[in-house]
């Protein structure tokens, strides 16, 4: 029995959101096994049945665990965030007097920017997936 | 068994999707097997193209997902649509209409 919820971790790690998209296409490909041994084939024809009706199942997971990345609510919260900055970086930017003012509207809008290529550099790069589960 | 079977029109596998969660909760596999049963003998689709497309659908708000207990008692993934989602349905259902007349149309006509 799980004592914690697992919620907090799944804001945060990666891995987690990754096994996850793993339990939900393993869930699929056993009951399309189940399927086709329930029609009188062996194993071992039904696993092969099942593979071909699911599709290239490593791409598919390594599509879905990248959606899921980028679907994370902390890095919703945090691309959120960066918008918020950039617009108040540029506000402060255009309405400051004094230059030291200025200069820190000008930091919060190279934050935001720096952070934005962070996210799409990360997007770009493959998911990681662990091969075990599913082959 | 048919003898042919077309490829999805890109964009159409939501519109799919965004029917079949209007009737029900459903996991994954359900929405496959719903899809199959009602066009496997006119449409090919693969059953893993469903889920880099459920994702993105949650990703845009149009369904979301709870982990829950299948009928088989395992730890399942369940969808339901959003209220953007049934909006979206409406819309691209509205957009298929439109452009199933147009092209049968001038299929009729040419």
């Amino acid at each position: 029995m799980r004592l914690l919820p697992d919620w907090p971790s799944r804001l945060i790690n990666s891995n987690s959101v990754e096994r996850e998209v793993e339990e939900e296409l393993r869930f699929h490909l056993d009951l399309l096994t189940e399927k086709y041994i329930a029609r009188g084939t062996s194993r071992a024809e039904a696993e092969r049945f099942a593979a071909r009706q699911f599709g290239n199942i490593q791409h598919i997971k390594a599509k879905c665990a990248r959606i899921a990345n980028r679907n994370r609510p902390y890095i919703r919260v945090m691309r959120s965030l960066m918008v918020l900055l950039l617009f108040s970086g540029i506000l402060i930017h255009f309405s400051a007097v004094e230059l030291a003012v200025r200069r820190i509207g000008d930091l919060m809008v190279t934050i935001a920017i720096l952070t934005r290529v962070l996210f799409y550099v990360r997007a770009l790069k493959p998911a990681k997936v662990s091969d075990t589960a599913l082959n | 068994m048919p003898t042919s079977r077309t490829d999805l029109l890109q964009g159409t596998l939501e519109l799919l999707i965004l029917k079949t969660l209007s009737r029900d909760t459903m996991h994954g596999y359900g929405i496959a097997q719903r899809i199959h049963k009602e066009v496997d003998d006119l449409l090919k689709i693969e059953d893993g193209s469903l889920y880099p497309a459920l994702y993105r659908m949650e990703e845009r708000g149009w369904v979301s997902s709870e982990w829950g207990v299948s009928d088989n008692n395992r730890r399942a993934k369940f969808y339901k649509l959003t209220r953007a989602g049934r909006k979206e349905l409406s819309d691209q259902s509205a957009n298929w209409s439109r452009v199933s007349q147009a092209i049968t149309r001038i299929l009729q006509t040419a």
